[in-house]
């Protein structure tokens, strides 16, 4: 029986929803500040709109809605879903007066695609984009990555087949709040360590590939923060093939792979537990299955002929590969290479990489390694009950921080996600299709949209039909919700109409 | 849930008013935007190479024709990156405006050459308003001296200089760890370095400052209230 929400319902999803506008407009405005201090007026002031009406907007929202109501699970799905929709719509202000958007939608698009860790970009002559208004580019990676791993860590352990949530042990607690500033100083503490790591050794490589000092710190800052938190967006039209270094790719590859992995797993590591990181379901699958993508792109690499030598192997097709499994999409070719050079097999592992995607609990988007292998490990047990006499009782384990028995709930909940997962990917590229593009190329680009990859084949792009702009959005928003979320928002228009009081 | 109280369409009264707000806003940026002033195009942003060749190239096979080992006249980055394989190893002539930064080596430099109109025929699009899609480039190899050719890359304010290259496209640069490259054997510049001036939107600048007021009356506001409190 559906509940009919009330205003307090409504009232609570959006004073949340307002504090995190109010947020991105003091950061928009941080930036802002940049653009001023570079002499970049026009893009200051487009800033300045744009943090002008997020901070106005989230202040008279969090005064009007003030609540003390307990936030329960459904409300921050909801919030979360909300959240994700309207601040794209306050971090697209200044990409849309930059000029360098054909539209409102692209720019809405662009900025959906930052928060919510995509990369997918539709910016027109990039090129030629103001440093500021690239930094906001940047920036709204950042927040959307901690926002994602925060909500994955707090509101989707419920339910969404995600097993264990922080600590070892920790029983889930049922207010959402006080988790959340706990979590969020740990994954901004790891996200930071890492970045200014990351920052330090993209600058020391981009120097010594050629770029000047200060030009080295601004490119190494911005690729830094798409890596780690595995977003896709980068300062030049050519991604990281604009820097001819094979350092610079070797510290994106290490800076991905820290963005991919759960911050469950980072604060078992903080804590000296290493053994985690081998024990882990979730590192063993994401192991397997990057050897399985791999070692499928790799004979793909050879029947192409496209790749003669192991460093060329290494620099084009393991980096390739690391970005999709990780879901980033920072590419090291022109996207259109993949296919006009790299023939059918490695595409395919592509998608296959995209699809499955990193660690729950991080900032990756995709199906999350972890219901992969739930799904193996139910697999199995399906096997072992059937070959063993029908007395015989079968019990499968995991280790996820501790050893756990599989139980039917997370298994059937990681299947209804498999499933809606490759469900969405495959209606993304039917409505390609049906608007005249190459189906294998819209499905690729569709699972680049739904599991928040920034590679994509050119059928997204500035030219794109609007509707086609509008349904990536939505395959963006659903794989960033895992589906879940945006189902409980749904939820709780139709119980307006439908629900009992 | 939480307890009824306000249900019904009733709830939505707040949403409807926060959407008339947002519309309100949007209407705002769009007029904004509307009346944003149009730069005057600088003096020389013509290419003497006029327009580049097309970029969708549907077969590779029956579109191209290729002697071995002679020139084949100027490529365009879109026809390489459809047809890498047929151009591989040839050699090309390629127009194109540096952009983003010049990587120099010890031995020469890497850069960015865009063919795109952004980068050619119509110019950045700051300068013109005329959308044409994405960037669209290959990277270049200029060893020695060849290096010191471009003096400044595009960016914001300025149109980079443009360069027109002849040299071996690579598919797979064993150089480059594999990327499509070409390895300039001849480098001029056809087209100097050219600022990109940006008259400043003052309607734009007074509709900041105007909202940033009031979030910072609001954000004082909120504050004493809550001090009050």
């Amino acid at each position: 029986m559906l509940l009919r929400p009330d205003w307090d319902d409504f009232r609570l999803i959006g004073f949340h929803a307002a504090r995190v506008v109010a947020g991105l407009g003091v950061l928009m405005l941080a930036t802002a500040g940049l653009a001023v201090l570079r002499g970049e007026w026009n893009d200051a002031t487009a800033l300045g709109v744009g943090a002008g009406l997020a901070v106005s907007a989230g202040l008279t929202g969090t005064v009007r809605l003030r609540s003390r109501e307990h936030l329960d699970w459904s409300h921050a799905m909801a919030t979360a879903a909300a959240a994700w929709l309207v601040a794209a719509l306050f971090g697209a202000v200044p990409l849309f007066l930059s000029g360098h958007f054909g539209g409102p939608l692209d720019a809405y698009f662009e900025a959906f695609s930052g928060l919510t860790g995509t990369g997918l970009t539709i910016v027109q002559d990039l090129d030629h984009l103001g440093a500021s208004m690239n930094v906001w580019r940047h920036l709204m990676h950042l927040v959307g990555g901690l926002a994602t791993v925060v909500v994955a860590l707090t509101v989707f352990t419920v339910g969404t087949g995600q097993s264990g949530t922080f600590t070892v042990g920790e029983a889930r607690d049922d207010r959402i709040m006080p988790n959340v500033p706990r979590i969020a100083r740990f994954v901004s503490k790891v996200i930071a360590t890492y970045g200014l790591l990351g920052i330090l050794a993209l600058t020391l490589t981009t120097w010594l590939g050629g770029l000047p000092p200060g030009r080295a710190l601004w490119h190494a800052t911005l690729l830094a923060i798409s890596a780690v938190s595995t977003g896709g967006f980068a300062p030049t039209s050519m991604s990281v093939g604009f820097y001819h270094s094979g350092w610079v790719e070797l510290s994106l590859i290490v800076l991905m792979i820290a963005g991919a992995l759960s911050y469950g797993l980072h604060y078992q590591l903080w804590r000296g537990r290493r053994r985690e990181l081998f024990l882990h379901l979730e590192t063993r699958t994401l192991l397997g299955t990057f050897l399985v993508v791999t070692g499928g792109a790799m004979l793909g690499f050879g029947r192409s002929d496209a790749f003669t030598d192991a460093a060329m192997l290494f620099r084009k097709g393991f980096f390739t590969m690391v970005s999709a499994h990780t879901t980033t999409g920072l590419s090291v070719v022109a996207d259109r290479l993949v296919v006009t050079d790299w023939g059918l097999l490695a595409p395919a592992a592509m998608v296959g990489a995209m699809a499955v995607g990193g660690m729950a609990g991080s900032s990756t988007g995709g199906i999350k390694v972890l219901r992969m292998g739930l799904v193996a490990k139910s697999i199995v047990k399906d096997i072992k009950t059937v070959l063993l006499p029908e007395s015989a009782l079968v019990v499968e384990t995991y280790h996820a921080q501790r050893r756990q028995i599989l139980r039917d709930g997370p298994v059937r909940a990681a299947v209804s996600l498999l499933l809606l997962g490759l469900l969405t990917n495959m209606s993304g590229g039917i409505v390609g299709m049906l608007l005249g593009f190459d189906f294998t190329e819209a499905l690729f680009d569709a699972t680049a949209a739904t599991s928040n990859t920034g590679f994509s084949l050119g059928v997204l792009s500035p030219d794109a039909p609007a509707v086609l702009k509008l349904v990536a959005i939505g395959l963006m928003w659903f794989g960033r919700l895992e589906f879940f979320a945006a189902f409980t928002l749904f939820g709780y228009v139709i119980a307006l109409g439908r629900g009992r009081t | 849930m939480s307890r009824p109280r306000t249900t019904g369409p009733q709830a939505l009264v707040p949403w409807v008013v926060a959407l008339a707000a947002i519309a309100g806003a949007v209407a705002i940026v769009g007029v904004v935007r509307a009346t944003a002033p149009l730069p005057t195009p600088p003096d020389g942003l013509e290419v003497p190479e006029g327009k580049a060749p097309g970029r969708d190239v549907l077969n590779c096979e029956r579109v191209i024709i290729i002697t071995p080992g002679e020139p084949i006249g100027r490529l365009s980055s879109g026809v390489a990156v459809e047809c890498p394989d047929r151009f591989d190893g040839q050699i090309v002539t390629y127009v194109g405006e540096v952009v983003g930064d010049v990587l120099r080596r010890s031995d020469g430099a890497w850069v960015l050459m865009n063919d795109d109109p952004y980068a050619l025929e119509q110019g950045p699009l700051d300068v013109t308003e005329q959308y044409a899609g994405s960037n669209s480039g290959l990277s270049v190899w200029l060893p020695g001296a060849m290096a010191d050719l471009p003096d400044r890359a595009g960016n914001a304010r300025w149109r980079g200089d443009v360069l027109h290259v002849t040299g071996v496209m690579l598919r797979s640069d064993p150089d480059d760890g594999g990327g499509l490259t070409i390895r300039a054997t001849e480098a001029r510049v056809v087209s100097e370095e050219i600022p990109i001036e940006d008259p400043v939107n003052v309607l734009q600048a007074l509709v900041a400052v105007g909202l940033l007021g009031l979030a910072g009356a609001l954000a004082w506001w909120v504050r004493i209230r809550d001090e009050r409190r």
